[in-house]
């Protein structure tokens, strides 16, 4: 299962690739969501796990899920915020843009490899 | 923003759930092991406690020899022992012995089978020798492979001791109960031929009557 992780700290991105790629997940990291697009054209993940704040993107996490819903073929994508934000408000609006599960950080990695697992049975 | 505090307490939530997922491990474990035991009871009543000392009997020789084995790992393959049973016709539960050489070859089949069922879970591949070998005999005349001596591991070796020693006490099949006397005498007999003697000898230098009337020992094992 290819998973794209939109992510600009590069701790965070060992982290993650750490996490996802021994449970066998194909991860593909790229620090901006800008020409995501582009990225979901070429890797075609079922997954995309975006980090809100995306310093030196001009589009936010927000803003990039919007794009992933739009894009054809990615209606039904997993879609994973991640943020160091946290707040209803913003959980509301990560679900308002189309987000199927919104993560504060520090969040579960169990959590997420569960979400993720639960989504590859559904896809398969 | 995800300066090196943030990044701290998430390695934090990471030392977290490895904790938890190793608990969740453990547990799981444990309890897909008392399935195992428990389904071997239910289809074979009179075996109800069997696993469970053998297994507190397999521990307490373990000690006797100075740990030579990891308890977790010898205690787990004692209570999953006789899985391979779950195989066995209802028929020839009761009796164990079988009627005819078809019976005695599949009475001889199930620590292999038992085995084969356990293989099914990689967490379990250090002990699942000592299933299946822990009815070889010292002379090599035991089954399911005729092993002889150190050639058969000796969590299997301590596994059969613990195994004869509680089915004679107990009785099973055919066989009556047997005072403690006559089955320590009975190792005895069978020390060299079916037991590693050293084994035998270690088993027989336990307290046993001590350990025998103590049976707090049953919570230990259920625990």
């Amino acid at each position: 299962m290819k998973v794209l992780l939109i992510e600009d700290e590069p701790d965070m991105v060992a982290l993650l690739e750490a996490t996802l790629t021994p449970a066998g997940f194909e991860v593909h990291a790229e620090r901006s969501g800008d020409a995501i697009e582009a990225l979901l054209e070429r890797y075609d993940p079922q997954v995309v796990i975006v980090d809100v704040m995306l310093f030196g993107s001009r589009a936010d996490g927000f803003e990039v899920v919007e794009r992933i819903r739009r894009a054809p073929g990615h209606e039904r994508t997993l879609v994973v915020v991640l943020t160091a934000l946290e707040g209803d408000t913003y959980r509301r609006k990560a679900e308002a843009t189309g987000a199927d599960l919104y993560l504060s950080k520090p969040f579960s990695p169990l959590e997420l490899l569960g979400k993720l697992q639960s989504a590859e049975l559904l896809t398969d | 923003m995800t300066g090196e505090p943030l990044y701290q307490r998430q390695l934090m939530e990471y030392a977290q759930d490895l904790a938890r997922a190793y608990r969740q491990i453990r547990s799981s474990r444990d309890g897909f092991l008392d399935l195992l035991v428990t389904l071997v009871e239910i289809k074979a009543p009179a075996l109800k406690g069997h696993a469970r000392r053998v297994a507190f009997w397999s521990l307490r020789l373990n000690d006797a020899l100075g740990r030579p084995l990891e308890p977790a790992a010898l205690k787990a393959a004692a209570l999953a022992h006789d899985v391979g049973k779950l195989g066995l016709p209802d028929r020839m539960i009761a009796s164990w012995v079988g009627e005819d050489e078809e019976d005695r070859e599949l009475v001889r089949a199930h620590p292999q089978l038992g085995a084969s069922l356990l293989e099914h879970v990689d967490a379990f591949t250090d002990w699942i020798p000592w299933v299946r070998h822990h009815h070889e005999c010292w002379d090599g005349s035991g089954f399911p492979a005729g092993l002889a001596g150190g050639a058969i591991p000796l969590g299997a070796r301590i596994i059969a001791i613990a195994n004869g020693f509680d089915y004679r006490m107990h009785g099973y099949g055919r066989e009556p109960a047997h005072t403690l006397a006559g089955t320590s005498a009975w190792i005895e007999r069978r020390s060299g031929i079916c037991f590693d003697p050293e084994l035998a000898r270690a088993f027989l230098g336990m307290p046993l009557e001590a350990l025998w009337a103590n049976r707090l020992w049953l919570e230990e094992v259920q625990g």
